[in-house]
């Protein structure tokens, strides 16, 4: 049951406030009642997995896998 | 204190009847009106045992307004389970970038129109977007019938664009913003991603 879907979106992080910007991601569906997730954006955060992952020559996503591979990298 | 016992036991057996009696899912409403009949129900079967029991004609009316309490019980049991409420989605969200996957970009203000470097006039001169990753987990217990996932992005995300304009070699690189996705390319049930801002 627990399946998911990641979905990309490109982001300026440096441009954002660390504190007041969030994203709402709103869920719904045909046999249930809709849900919205506020999800922090925290640009510091964020790169930290990528400057981690650039000094330890770490090759691999550190949080989940992403399932559907882009075709289009844009 | 034999007899407190027995009471008790007696009234584990109710509660357990009228648990079983209504489902989990039932309404409120549904749930109010049930019970209101069955206390209707209980305070006559009361009220002729200690008054009216021995007269036929009342006992048989007794009888037949039982009959029609059970009638409505029957029907709003019915009704509730064709009225069932929906449940609600349960879901996870987790931000982050895929260190294999960054997508980075960069972008010199330079390059950028006078509009654009306004609006990028917090960043330094030389400035990176990234693929964020939105994991969406269903964590609820059952599956998603035709999902449709909107997002709310904060509009000072924007990544700078080219515009499909002939350009000459004075003008910009970039000249309008906006954001990008892979939603196209998802393999999915999500039929539908609305980008408000």
């Amino acid at each position: 049951m627990n399946e998911h879907i990641t979905i990309w979106v490109r982001m300026v992080l440096e441009n954002l406030e660390s504190d007041n910007d969030s994203v709402f991601v709103y869920v719904d569906c045909e046999n249930a009642d809709g849900f919205t997730e506020t999800v922090y954006i925290n640009p510091s955060e964020l790169l930290k997995g990528i400057i981690e992952s650039d000094t330890a020559g770490m090759d691999g996503q550190i949080q989940g896998e992403n399932k559907y591979k882009d075709k289009n990298p844009t | 204190m034999a007899n407190s016992t027995y009471n008790k036991t007696e009234m584990n057996r109710l509660q357990r009847i009228l648990r079983r009696l209504t489902t989990k899912r039932m309404k409120i409403p549904y749930k109010v009106v049930f019970y209101l009949l069955f206390i209707f129900a209980i305070l006559l079967s009361f009220l002729s045992y200690f008054s009216l029991l021995g007269c036929d004609s009342q006992a048989a009316r007794l009888i037949q307004i039982l009959t029609g309490l059970a009638i409505a019980a029957t029907a709003v049991i019915a009704l509730s389970n064709a009225d069932l409420p929906k449940s609600k989605i349960q879901s996870q969200v987790k931000a982050y970038i895929a260190p294999n996957n960054t997508g980075e970009e960069t972008y010199h203000k330079k390059e950028l129109s006078d509009e654009l470097q306004e609006f990028y006039r917090k960043c330094s001169d030389t400035f990176k977007s990234y693929r964020v990753q939105f994991k969406i987990t269903n964590t609820s217990s059952f599956n998603w019938i035709n999902p449709v996932v909107t997002f709310r992005l904060p509009i000072k995300g924007q990544v700078p664009n080219r515009d499909n304009r002939p350009k000459t070699i004075t003008d910009p690189v970039y000249t309008i913003k906006k954001y990008r996705s892979n939603t196209f390319n998802t393999q999915t049930n999500v039929r539908l991603l609305e980008m408000i801002e």
